[in-house]
């Protein structure tokens, strides 16, 4: 019996070795910068458009459905990144697994030219900074491990470099999704588990609040049609 | 005896001032030296290149590999990765009094590796991988910290090291 037992045992330890699987397989070389740096967002436009982007991410980039992210004036390298990781199910979701797995790496880095090129949709002009939300955006806490969010998103929310997205302006409902996705590991391409780390520190209320602070504010259908009667 | 700062320098008192500062500067030359070696403090000496814009692609710095690994002599490896802004993985647990071989590498630009009130502490140069080998003799919870400017998150750039007692047991 004893035998067996070390071998389940030796097989167990092994396990995590042998699943050693790089978060995403982007990396920010220098065959990739020059990639991204010959883009054609023309090109991108019209593969955009072939694709149908637009069904979920609205005409410029900006959708309709909260539950979907607003992809204009994201940084090119950021939506280079997901789109490879979609490939590479390296994030998972089926349908953007479906439209882009026979994309090649050059028309992933003309959508992301094309969408990067775009006007991002605007932050929410009445939003408030409470103090728990500027110490989070600013401050962070070093007792969680909490870095400032400022630190790697811009102070105001637009964006870092390679593959730190902005967050101003973006779909509330996405924010939060995002976050509890990393939270609970559904959302595993941050290399080194980043963000995973982060949300994994965030309460829920702190989760909605920095939602709150970054969504964009899109005025809603039903609002409108009152407005015009 | 000839004095050489007399070709250039008339006044007797200035020459004194001179030759006081050139042995000022040589005894506390001497001092540090002597202190380097009481101390057995010796530079990282590691050279070991590697590409850290692929970092994360690698074998050894690939996620999955990150953390404490014992070996066979008892001694401990921890593989870090320093990137903007922390220190992957977040928390790192050694028992103390346990020789620790830290292996440093960045994912992006300089940082500093420093865990305060120890004597671990090196440069995280990009394209180099940084060695500290030390131990800990007094259990509790510590810090690592970057000390070479890397960023506006600079300030951010830290994480944990806890420092179990030994007893509580091995490699975790």
């Amino acid at each position: 019996m004893k035998p067996y037992i070390s071998v389940i045992t030796a097989l167990l330890l092994f396990t995590p070795v042998v699943n050693a699987e790089p978060s995403s397989a982007v990396a920010f070389d220098l065959a990739t910068i020059k990639l991204l740096k010959s883009a054609d967002p023309q090109a991108g436009k019209a593969l955009a458009e072939e694709s149908k982007c637009a069904k979920c991410h609205g005409d410029a980039g900006v959708s309709d459905d909260p539950d979907d992210i607003n992809i204009a004036g994201m940084s090119a390298s950021y939506l280079f990144k997901q789109l490879r990781d979609y490939k590479d199910k390296k994030r998972d979701d089926r349908d953007m697994y479906k439209n882009v797995r026979e994309l090649e790496d050059e028309q992933m880095a003309d959508l992301a030219a094309w969408f990067a090129s775009l006007s991002p949709a605007p932050a929410n002009p009445d939003r408030v900074l409470t103090d728990a939300v500027r110490k989070l955006v600013f401050y962070g806490d070093p007792e969680r491990l909490l870095k400032a969010c400022a630190s790697c998103h811009g102070r105001r929310g637009q964006g870092g470099q390679f593959d730190h997205p902005a967050l101003a302006g973006q779909n509330r409902t996405y924010l939060v999704d995002s976050l509890v996705a990393f939270q609970e590991e559904d959302r595993e391409n941050d290399i080194y588990g980043r963000m995973r780390d982060i949300s994994k520190s965030l309460t829920e209320d702190e989760i909605e609040a920095l939602a709150d602070y970054y969504a964009t504010y899109l005025p809603d259908e039903d609002e409108d049609e009152e407005e015009e009667e | 005896m000839h004095d050489p700062f007399k070709a250039i320098c008339d006044d007797d008192l200035e020459r004194r001032w001179i030759w006081i500062s050139i042995i000022m500067a040589f005894v506390m030359g001497g001092l540090l030296g002597l202190y380097a070696v009481a101390s057995n403090m010796h530079p990282p000496s590691n050279v070991e290149t590697i590409d850290s814009s692929r970092l994360h692609l690698t074998e050894e710095f690939a996620e999955d590999n990150l953390g404490v690994k014992e070996n066979d002599d008892g001694s401990l490896t921890v593989t870090m990765v320093a990137a903007r802004y922390g220190f992957y993985p977040s928390v790192i647990e050694v028992p103390a009094d346990t020789p620790v071989k830290f292996r440093v590498a960045s994912a992006d630009v300089l940082h500093g590796f420093h865990v305060p009130f120890t004597n671990a502490a090196t440069m995280v140069v990009p394209g180099y991988i940084s060695e500290v080998n030390t131990s800990f003799p007094t259990p509790g919870k510590y810090s690592f910290l970057c000390n070479e400017y890397c960023g506006l998150g600079h300030d951010s750039m830290w994480s944990r090291l806890i420092v179990l007692p030994k007893s509580a047991g091995g490699a975790s």
